[in-house]
């Protein structure tokens, strides 16, 4: 996932956190080995060789991933898209100079054309996809570290962990608390003019700004990566990382309506802001404004 | 956004198509059993086995009865499943009709399980490696042909399709990289597993004692201890040497090996290197292999140099072949004709015609390829390796593939091994290995 993860905890024996460290980044690293697509034998890698009339059996972490991802995909209209692969591969040979700009342009034409003209199944029933016609390859950049971090908090609450923060990248975070011995966790944001500190329990907060990632969007929508992002910042509270993560990136290509119809009919995701003109906005928690 | 329109963006949750197979469903299945239920066994009970329609799961074996327990109502509930659990593996073999075992304990139970089963007429899927000592790893080969009971052994890179590939076309079809002259493979990792007991395991110290282990250490952390394991060099360094041996296609008639244990002071050496010399098929060749256990930054891979290419292999990422300088690429077009690699990060298709007499590129062009289509392979699994190494057995217990890895094969590449270990242990010394060794 090129990045690093920061896990804090609080926990009576040193032996026993210093394990379930070991437990939760071994599960970071298995997670990786299945889902990332810059390794050729995960499984995102072998979806992504799919043929014509392919079946492939999942395991039930990729199967529920890709779920998931598909559920977010619906819920914001096509701002969240994880068949995106071929458009990253195109932008990075660009930078590289393997293509020019006028090659990148025509690319992206084509695999727009592929994707809206190619048919997955994934079964809902059992742990299985299948190709009917190939075109689009998958990318999970913008789901996975969510889906890792989810997959932690599993094995936190299994091992009986259940103070703890897990951070990846410092873009996505996920809280635990007792609240009885830890009322919440206090995270800070800012924009240009205005600094919050909010208090937070049992949830997950993810965040993207265009200052480190550019002012031009990509939006799988139409294939164009020469979108004006509306927004400095984006953040997106959820009771799931993996929503958290999806909704960080949408969020970009959503107006403040549109992000609101997504927290309605979302039982998961809890709230979103973003910053305009140095200022705070936020979405779904009046009581934050 | 609409259903409608959904169908178009391709990721579609209602059945577009007639499906007349499933991959999932088989209709003949064999009975296999799942000894050891921890990290790698846990592999085989959850990710491994569903994946294979001609396995049916219908025991597990644990001496930790949580462990045991925990797999056995996780595997009923998410597969609707009738898998029974065992404490003791005599006490199953007695009472379970199994068409085949998987064995993923600590390697000191391997030999007499493996060949208990052996002898009861039923096949064995091992884990590497097959023993902590070579006594034991060539009784267990010994086992295999005395019976003729199939025994596998746990590399999985055997079975991984694109190691399989370059071994069957790139090396010995189309001799791509010439002779090959060094073999280079390290296993880089942070730190040593040491684990502790979960809260909720539940632990019986007597009983555990009855099973060899002196102490709680023992049993979570096993490859720690010299009679209960085999430390990195038969943990990890087996994986990667039996490689070099497989694409070099011999094995070493000498080796050099130094190691200790200065960085965690644990029982079995974390810090080794070790050079192994083979006179292969093509002339001399060297092996240089090292493992690191305190740093992560290189990761895991194997490289092999050639006197007309290079390549770097690895299941994780940092695959890559190189063509050498003085091979025209006019030599290897044919293998980018074939579908075997691309270049260019494969994004010749979106190139343009070149036009006029030369052109201004803003970088250099790419001279590396990675693996493409795995064309002109008989098989191709398609599968995770470990996944694809248990089908392969199982497929093989039904006769429909033979193994890609059996005990004697599996065990002249552990003679090497225990000759690292012999060498390690005597301080660094120069060890020669006849030939008549590596025969059962």
């Amino acid at each position: 996932m090129d990045t690093y993860f920061k896990l804090v905890m609080a926990f009576e024996e040193e032996a026993y956190a210093q394990s379930a460290a070991e437990q939760v980044f071994q599960l970071i690293d298995e997670t990786e080995q299945r889902l990332s697509r810059f390794i050729p034998d995960s499984e995102i890698s072998r979806i992504n060789r799919m043929k014509a009339g392919d079946q492939l059996a999942l395991d039930v972490e990729t199967w529920d991933v890709m779920k998931q991802a598909f559920y977010a995909q619906q819920l914001s209209q096509g701002a969240f898209d994880i068949g995106v692969a071929r458009h990253m591969d195109i932008f990075r040979a660009t930078k590289q100079g393997i293509l020019t700009e006028f090659e990148m342009q025509n690319a992206l034409q084509k695999v727009q054309q592929d994707k809206s003209s190619c048919v997955f199944y994934l079964d809902p029933e059992q742990p299985l996809i299948i190709c009917g016609k190939p075109g689009m390859q998958f990318d999970l950049g913008g789901i996975g570290k969510g889906f890792a971090l989810d997959l932690a908090k599993a094995k936190l609450n299994e091992l009986e962990i259940t103070n703890f923060s897990l951070s990846a990248g410092d873009s996505t975070l996920i809280l635990g608390n007792n609240e009885e011995q830890k009322p919440h966790w206090s995270y800070p944001i800012a924009a240009k003019f205005e600094q919050r500190v909010l208090k937070l329990s049992n949830c997950s907060i993810s965040a993207s700004g265009t200052y480190y990632q550019g002012k031009h969007i990509f939006d799988p929508r139409t294939g164009d990566n020469d979108m004006e992002a509306p927004y400095q910042l984006v953040w997106v509270c959820a009771k799931t990382a993996v929503l958290s993560d999806a909704f960080s990136t949408a969020a970009f290509m959503l107006s403040p309506s549109e992000m609101q119809v997504c927290i309605d009919e979302s039982e998961d995701i809890l709230w979103m802001a973003y910053a305009t003109n140095g200022k705070l906005h936020f979405v779904g928690n009046d009581d934050l404004n | 956004m609409k259903k409608s329109t959904l169908l178009g963006t391709g990721l579609v949750l209602v059945n577009p198509f007639n499906i007349t197979a499933n991959p999932l469903k088989a209709a003949d299945k064999i009975n296999i059993a799942v000894v050891g239920c921890g990290g790698r066994g846990g592999g085989m009970i959850f990710s491994n086995i569903p994946k294979i329609p001609s396995a049916n799961l219908v025991a597990v074996c644990d001496v930790v009865e949580s462990r045991r327990e925990r797999a056995k109502e996780r595997f009923n509930a998410q597969y609707d499943g009738k898998v029974k659990a065992y404490e003791d593996f005599y006490e199953m073999l007695e009472k379970e009709k199994l068409d085949a075992i998987a064995m993923a304990t600590p390697d000191f139970w391997h030999a007499p399980h493996a060949i208990a089963a052996l002898e009861a007429g039923i096949p064995v899927y091992c884990e590497k490696a097959m023993s902590n000592n070579i006594e034991d790893a060539k009784s267990m080969a010994q086992a295999m042909k005395r019976t003729g009971v199939l025994l596998q052994i746990g590399r999985q890179r055997r079975s991984n399709d694109r190691y399989r590939f370059t071994k069957e076309v790139l090396l010995d079809q189309e001799d791509m990289f010439g002779q090959l002259t060094h073999a280079i493979g390290q296993w880089n990792r942070s730190k040593i597993w040491t684990q502790q007991p979960n809260k909720n395991d539940r632990l019986d110290m007597a009983k555990l004692k009855k099973y060899g282990f002196e102490s709680m250490d023992q049993v979570y952390n096993w490859r720690n201890y010299k009679k209960l394991g085999g430390g990195v060099v038969s943990d990890l360094g087996s994986h990667q040497i039996d490689i070099f041996n497989w694409f070099l296609g011999a094995f070493p008639h000498t080796v050099y090996a130094s190691g200790n244990n200065s960085y965690f002071g644990l029982e079995q050496a974390d810090t080794m290197a070790t050079i192994l010399e083979y006179d292969t098929p093509k002339g001399p060749a060297i092996g240089i292999y090292e493992n690191i256990s305190n740093s992560r930054a290189k990761g895991v891979f194997e490289s092999f140099i050639g006197d007309e290419g290079t390549f770097n292999i690895a299941e994780g990422d940092g695959n890559q072949i190189y063509r050498e300088s003085g091979i025209s690429a006019d030599k290897w077009q044919k293998y980018i004709d074939k579908g075997y690699i691309a270049n260019l990060a494969d994004m010749q298709e979106y190139k343009e015609k070149e036009q006029g007499d030369s052109g201004i590129k803003a970088t250099a062009p790419q001279i590396s390829y990675d693996i493409k289509d795995m064309s002109g392979m008989k098989k191709v699994y398609n599968m995770q390796s470990h996944t694809a190494h248990l089908y392969n057995f199982v497929e093989s217990v039904r006769g429909e593939e033979t193994l890609n890895y059996d005990a004697i094969e599996s065990y002249r590449s552990e003679v090497c091994i225990y000759k690292i270990h012999e060498a390690i242990n005597n301080g660094g010394a120069r060890i020669k290995i006849d030939p008549s060794e590596y025969e059962i």
